[in-house]
């Protein structure tokens, strides 16, 4: 289950107008329109951020995906519209809740398909973060993969031993996480001391401000881009001056 | 005494998606007494192979029977009653603060008796030249010693098939001959099978009798290592590289119908210098 | 002067001794060790014997890194990893360690490889250049937007090699390259290796077991144990060294088979024989017994 929430947000590598952004500008659209979406409780105004949107997925030619991750999240979807309507008795709060959820997906979600995890740690590091957080940040995206894997190797030989994580009262069974998380921790330490060693040996630390190969430069589709979206809150905005929600 | 059977054994990882198949048709059986050698390029599957008989993945299609019990059906705790597994740099498992809870690990989690898991744990330390370290921090071992103690701590568990992941792979070259000892030591228990997943021939060559082929997830060749020496096709496609060592026993073999046990020995005394 | 004597020696190490700090014995001890520009060395022993200590000193991890005690006249292209950073010495003295996985840092291929040139400050177009260099130089370009642990460990190993070839170093040290990789990818690793040194004109310090692969292609030989150096000199030399000492190294079964029947032979030429040269004289050592 949750794999299916982690397939929801993958990157996938295209050319489109919107893969080309510059991912601070992307970061900052996406994170506007998901905040709108968690204080948003009107319906005309979700349903308007949610096309705008599926345009953009559109144009990512991302929409395949993006159904994908709807089926995925079927569970989640559901699972709020019937608490909703358990607590409130209203099915249209149940569908507003509901909405707002896929609004707020479909708003993060286009800027994971869109920004690769290499630009999102360009986005970072050449938006003033020190580069030791920038670098940390990066190589603990690089290394989750290879985290989990060794999870799974640990846990697959201790099982091979006889590990039964499924036997016993909470206390045993948490216990029984020990031989897994011990040897991980471990591996994790060690694979520390020698990637700090290859980071030294690759020059890190020789200047105060490394260079960039790839520098993030805002083009005339980012303005654009920028644009529409200032163009969107105002037209929220304006919406809410004249149609209030009582 | 366990014997393993694969019928048209398919693994894919992606349940849901296109048909990428890891491993294809895969039919096979391990008998007891059996010493077989699994070989193939990185990549071919040999590792999912080995995990699908110990049971940690299920067949997507085909059946695996270790006797007549469906490892589909059977949790791994149960199938590592029988079988147990080596894996890849077996050091990684380490968790305990003494080499004696370490020992005792699978043996506890057996139920067996405090008394007889004491007698057991004393017993194999000393067969493995762990003796004087049980109550030593595992963490705090050489490396060769991590090995023998990592190895140990399967071995106590005297499964009657023993698998192992490429036992050699960036293993020291001394240590190359303690593993051959500690394989021939397992293997001298009539019955007990061994299956051995390995790019390394001349290892292999030293502790097998059977050898089968993996490429690109297919069974592409299967027999005794005797013909697998003689075997040009698979080595010449590139399927299997030959070293120095396993060309020159190729050709003594096939070309001079010289005893092949007694060539592995020549050899060995050779490099050991004794000559 | 013969050419071998023209050449210049780059690394000059006398009397060199190490402890790590809260150590009991030493890990070197008193290792005399010099390397001539364009060299190939191969540094082999068992484990422990001080191989990736050395490779650490000479590329300063040690003692920047891994504090101890560390005496002896040590000159590496002029630098002393007791006075110099070991940012400084990694622009001359690049190290490949065992295990590529730790290596790689970025997020894909080409990010990698452009990290160490980003530390260095370089101007993006010089990093550009080194970028497309390196990719061309270990044939990755195909991989270069892939993200590491999508790679199989060959093409790993490729890709900490280009990533290090970016730091444009005079010297590579290679840590037990051949570790992880199947016979055949070890095989093709020790002609791309040699092709490497050959077009790049670096000096090769490799650590290794597998002697035979490279066997043909080494100017020396150094033997080490319990931080001492046994033996250093012309392969031939060495292995016959070794044969007679009982030396537990990776001595190439052609040799052994040559040595048993006294057979006189010119170790550049040993990779003439054909295997069937050696079947039969193989069978030669069958039939004496």
């Amino acid at each position: 289950m949750a794999m299916n929430f982690v397939k929801a947000y993958q990157f996938s590598r295209k050319e489109t107008t919107i893969h080309a952004l510059d991912p601070r500008v992307k970061l900052f659209v996406s994170v506007g329109v998901a905040i709108i979406g968690i204080i948003t409780l009107d319906p005309i105004e979700i349903a308007f951020l949610t096309v705008i949107q599926i345009i953009i997925l559109a144009l990512s030619k991302s929409m395949k995906l993006w159904l994908r991750s709807l089926k995925a999240l079927t569970f989640f979807i559901l699972l709020i519209a019937v608490s909703q309507y358990l607590t409130t008795q209203s099915l249209i709060q149940a569908i507003i809740f509901s909405a707002r959820f896929i609004l707020i997906t479909s708003a993060t979600s286009w800027f994971f398909y869109t920004t690769s995890p290499e630009d999102l740690g360009r986005a970072l590091e050449q938006t003033g973060v020190p580069s030791d957080f920038s670098l940390a940040f990066t190589l603990s995206m690089r290394f989750i993969p290879v985290i989990a894997n060794e999870f799974q190797d640990v846990y697959d030989a201790q099982r091979v031993r006889g590990l039964n994580l499924e036997k016993g009262n909470l206390l045993e069974r948490t216990k029984a996480f020990l031989p897994i998380l011990i040897p991980l921790f471990v591996e994790v330490i060690r694979r520390t001391y020698e990637i700090s060693d290859a980071l030294e040996l690759r020059g890190y630390g020789f200047k105060e401000k490394r260079s960039h190969w790839k520098e993030l430069k805002l083009t005339t589709n980012d303005y654009i881009f920028l644009a529409f979206f200032l163009l969107t809150i105002a037209i929220i905005v304006l919406h809410r001056l004249y149609y209030p929600l009582v | 005494m366990a014997k393993i059977s694969m019928e048209d054994v398919s693994f894919s990882y992606e349940q849901d998606k296109k048909n990428n198949f890891v491993l294809k048709d895969i039919s096979y059986s391990i008998l007891p007494g059996d010493s077989v050698l699994l070989l193939g390029p990185n990549g071919s599957g040999k590792t999912t192979l080995l995990k699908l008989i110990m049971g940690l993945l299920k067949p997507t299609k085909g059946k695996i029977r270790i006797d007549d019990v469906d490892t589909s059906k059977a949790s791994v705790f149960e199938i590592s009653k029988k079988v147990s597994m080596i894996f890849q740099n077996p050091e990684k498992q380490f968790f305990a603060e003494t080499v004696r809870e370490e020992l005792s690990f699978g043996l506890k989690n057996r139920g067996v008796r405090e008394e007889e898991i004491k007698k057991k744990v004393e017993e194999v330390a000393k067969k493995f030249g762990l003796f004087e370290y049980l109550d030593k921090s595992p963490f705090d071992l050489s490396g060769g010693e991590k090995r023998r103690l990592s190895i140990a701590s399967i071995i106590i568990l005297d499964p009657e098939v023993l698998i192992v992941d490429e036992p050699t792979a960036g293993l020291d070259f001394q240590y190359r001959n303690l593993m051959i000892s500690i394989i021939r030591g397992f293997l001298e228990t009539r019955n007990k099978s061994l299956v051995v997943a390995t790019h390394d021939i001349d290892f292999g060559l030293r502790i097998a009798n059977k050898a089968a082929v993996i490429n690109e997830g297919k069974l592409v060749w299967s027999g005794n290592v005797v013909s697998l020496l003689r075997e040009e096709e698979i080595f010449s496609k590139g399927i299997l590289a030959h070293t120095f060592t396993s060309s020159l026993i190729s050709r003594v073999i096939s070309q001079s119908n010289v005893d092949f046990q007694k060539v592995v020995k020549v050899l060995e005394e050779l490099t050991e210098g004794l000559m | 002067m013969s050419t071998e004597e023209s050449r210049k020696t780059i690394i000059r190490i006398r009397n060199l001794s190490f402890k790590y700090k809260n150590a009991e014995k030493n890990v070197l001890d008193t290792i005399n060790f010099e390397v001539k520009e364009g060299e190939f060395v191969l540094i082999t022993g068992p484990s422990g014997s001080g191989k990736s200590t050395l490779a650490r000193i000479l590329t300063g991890l040690i003692p920047n890194s891994y504090p101890g005690e560390l005496s002896g006249e040590i000159s590496i292209m002029g630098f002393d990893p007791r006075r110099n950073k070991i940012y400084e010495i990694a622009q001359n003295v690049g190290l490949v360690l065992q295990n590529p996985e730790n290596q790689l840092f970025a997020l894909t291929v080409e990010d990698d490889i452009a990290f160490g040139p980003e530390n260095l400050g370089l101007e993006r177009k010089e990093i550009k250049e080194r970028v497309e260099w390196s990719l061309s130089v270990v044939d990755l370009q195909k991989e270069r937007h892939k993200a590491p642990f999508e790679l199989s460990g060959g093409l790993q190993q490729k890709a900490a090699i280009a990533a290090v070839l970016a730091m444009k170093p005079k010297i590579l040290i290679l840590d037990e390259p051949t570790s992880y990789l199947d016979t055949l990818s070890a095989i093709k690793f020790a002609y791309f290796l040699n092709e490497l040194k050959r077009e790049l004109n670096l000096t090769i310090i490799l650590i290794e077991q597998k002697i035979d692969l490279f066997f043909k292609f080494l100017s020396r030989i150094v033997v080490m144990n319990e931080g001492k150096i046994l033996i250093d000199d012309e392969p031939d030399v060495v292995m016959n060294f070794c044969i007679r000492n009982k030396i537990p190294i990776n001595i190439p079964l052609q040799l052994l088979i040559i040595r048993t029947l006294g057979e006189t032979y010119d170790g550049k030429k040993l990779y003439d024989y054909q295997v069937d040269d050696y079947k039969m004289l193989f069978e030669k050592i069958i039939n004496n017994r």
